[in-house]
């Protein structure tokens, strides 16, 4: 009988015999990803210290926790990726450290108010009074992982990653993400929470606005950060209201009032189809169009969300954007379309036309606009001009078609594959379509055309997955 | 100018590379996968703060993160198909046959294993970890340290027909809950196209 030890030295000599030398290219990805790593740790084991003398940081409370049987390596603040006290996502990053003074925009004490006029919010978002300083790039920081979860956590919960996103005094701040696949619902999947750790350990902060009323974050993921409700950023408070131009504005009040847009959400993956385009910068927020793909040729769809400057975003709710209100809108033809056709949350805004029900986009706009296809009737409840299909707009009954043929369900009786009209579509032809005043324009800014569809002429769902 | 961790891990990759490829077979059970353990674990090794100036310690380094990153390896993959299932998003690849190579009948038998108990067996039979050590690379208890061992010795004693090198096992062998009948027994002569 063999030996089992021979046996597995044995194929551990063959295996090794066999293997020739590492790849060179491979050898070079892996000396640069180390290199980035160290240089990461080092940034972020200085923040403290840099931010203020005397008072250690992250390094000092890592040393006392789960690395304490090992070195630190003298912490040295990072040529590179260095905290801007007023970063502006729009221009392009800079890779040196901003070292100018901020100037306050008022010199009270940085407290929290219910009410904060515009004008103040948006002065205190270029010169907050509360000391956050944000990095031009977030910075990789899976290291400090541990800080925020146990290493059971780490291994069996989803793959989460975190970036040191800024500083506040002695505290680095961090983002924490999630992957868009995991145990959980993707609901919350791409959700961005926000932490700060200093010498007395890791805080969740789940109010990050200066506005008591604004919504605060209702839970967090780390097991090992406490909750911090006071800290506040005056650099992540959304106005009130967004002017984009023309005197057209979003207003904030609903997405505000969510608590699950607190952190905003993970920027679009490389190949996901998406596109954010910047339209207005206020301070270091930023709005934008984010642009999914459109299945009808001609039309680009498009959601407004606010960038943050730590790297998410955060959509702007239906309820913030003119002309999504379809219930509000008074008809020139005199007839009442201010009842809810359909059941669920979905149905109360309109959303794109050239896209489906689950989709996130809120309206399509055309390449080109030929105001002859269109014709006023009727008037948002803000006074803006609503326009619909003129006859033969072919637009119309591209809408129609698309939004009838991708209508699809499941027979709860028969469990049957139901689609178009048996799936529950309501309008049969482009004539009914028409006459539910389903599909509509309202103008934005820029002078561009948003195109709507109402919430019961979107195509039928099993559910959205 | 190389910094000397640098030119450490030049000089680790360049002279180690296939004894720790060989290694990372043993404890995945799998040769296609260990490229990227060691890969991995060269990275996981290199930018922590560990404490090590020579190449044996360095190597040492690199083949306990090659043990505990295989186990989370599998871990992960675990959790990827039951949401996948879960979702029904894709269908769930099949596990992947060990193809003709050195080593193949001792990988094939490695791979009936747990990972827990590959891993326990690689690093307290071929590494010479103490029982606590492998417990702390791990991050398993000291007693199911040796509960994989010893499992994981008898099973492979079992399917390749050899007595076990580790007769001081403090734990006796736990009765298996898989009957020996159903244990495929691997021979140089059985199967040669690989057995599932």
């Amino acid at each position: 009988m063999n030996d089992l030890g021979q046996l597995l030295h044995g194929a551990r000599d063959e295996i090794a015999e066999a293997t020739g030398p590492i790849d060179e290219r491979e050898l070079t990805r892996v000396r640069g990803t180390v290199r980035r790593a160290r240089i990461q740790r080092h940034t972020f084991e200085s923040v403290g210290a840099a931010a203020c003398a005397g008072v250690l940081g992250l390094g000092a409370w890592s040393l006392t926790s789960s690395d304490s049987s090992t070195p630190v390596d003298p912490a040295t603040r990072s040529a590179t990726n260095g905290p801007t006290s007023a970063p502006s996502p729009t221009t392009d990053a800079t890779t040196e450290p901003t070292t100018e003074p901020t100037t306050a925009a008022d010199d009270g004490p940085a407290v929290r108010a219910a009410q904060i006029d515009d004008a103040t919010v948006l002065a205190r978002l270029s010169a907050p009074r509360t000391g956050e300083r944000w990095f031009d790039e977030a910075i990789e920081a899976s290291d400090a992982l541990d800080a925020l979860f146990t290493a059971d956590e780490l291994a069996n919960g989803p793959d989460y990653q975190l970036t040191l996103v800024g500083d506040r005094e002695a505290s680095a701040i961090y983002a924490l993400s999630f992957p868009g696949v995991q145990e959980d619902s993707v609901a919350w999947g791409a959700r961005v929470e926000l932490y700060e750790i200093d010498e007395d350990g890791p805080r969740a902060i789940v109010c990050p606005s200066a506005r008591t009323t604004d919504a605060c974050a209702s839970d967090f993921s780390s097991s090992k950060a406490v909750e911090d409700r006071d800290t506040f950023y005056d650099t992540l408070t959304l106005p009130a209201s967004l002017a984009l131009g023309d005197g057209w504005a979003l207003s904030t009040e609903a997405t505000r009032a969510e608590a699950n847009r607190v952190g905003g959400m993970s920027l679009p993956a490389a190949g996901s189809g998406e596109r954010l385009e910047d339209v207005a910068t206020f301070g270091p927020l930023t709005v934008a169009r984010r642009d999914v793909v459109s299945n009808l040729d001609g039309l680009r769809s498009s959601s407004y969300v606010v960038r943050t400057p730590f790297g998410s975003m955060i959509p702007v709710a239906d309820a913030d954007v003119p002309g999504l209100d379809y219930l509000d809108i008074t008809w020139d033809d005199g007839v009442d379309r201010s009842t809810r056709g359909a059941d669920g949350d979905w149905a109360n805004y309109a959303q794109a036309p050239a896209v489906g029900t689950c989709s996130t986009a809120q309206f399509s706009v055309e390449n080109s606009h030929d105001a002859a296809q269109w014709r006023t009737a009727g008037r948002t409840a803000d006074g803006r001009d609503v326009v619909v299909p003129a006859p033969g707009n072919p637009l119309a009954a591209a809408v129609h078609d698309w939004q009838l043929e991708n209508s699809g369900t499941i027979d709860p009786d028969s469990g049957d594959t139901l689609t178009g009209l048996d799936a529950g579509y309501r309008f049969a032809t482009t004539d009914d379509f028409l006459a539910a005043q389903s599909l509509y324009g309202v103008q934005g800014p820029g002078g561009e055309w948003h195109l709507q569809l109402r919430p019961e002429a979107t195509n039928i769902v099993w559910e959205c997955a | 100018m190389a910094r000397p961790w640098e030119q450490l891990l030049d000089q680790v990759a360049r002279e180690r590379y296939p004894r720790l490829v060989a290694h990372a077979a043993l404890v995945a059970g799998s040769t296609s996968d260990a490229p990227d353990l060691v890969q991995e674990a060269l990275i996981a090794t290199f930018r922590g703060r560990a404490r090590f100036t020579t190449v044996e310690q360095a190597e040492a380094y690199v083949r306990r993160a090659i043990a505990s990153r295989a186990i989370d390896e599998v871990r992960r993959r675990k959790r990827e198909r039951l949401v996948a299932l879960r979702a029904a998003a894709e269908p769930t690849p099949p596990d992947t046959v060990e193809p003709p190579g050195p080593g193949r009948d001792v990988l094939r038998a490695l791979a009936l294993l747990s990972p827990r108990e590959r891993a326990c067996v690689v690093l307290r039979q071929m590494e010479d970890l103490s029982v606590t050590e492998t417990a702390h690379v791990l991050n398993l208890s000291e007693g199911a340290v040796k509960r994989y061992t010893s499992d994981g010795l008898a099973r492979l004693a079992q399917i390749l027909g050899t007595h076990p090198h580790h007769p001081d096992e403090t734990v006796p062998v736990r009765p298996t809950t898989t009957p020996a009948v159903q244990v495929p027994r691997l021979t140089p002569t059985t199967n040669p196209e690989g057995a599932r």
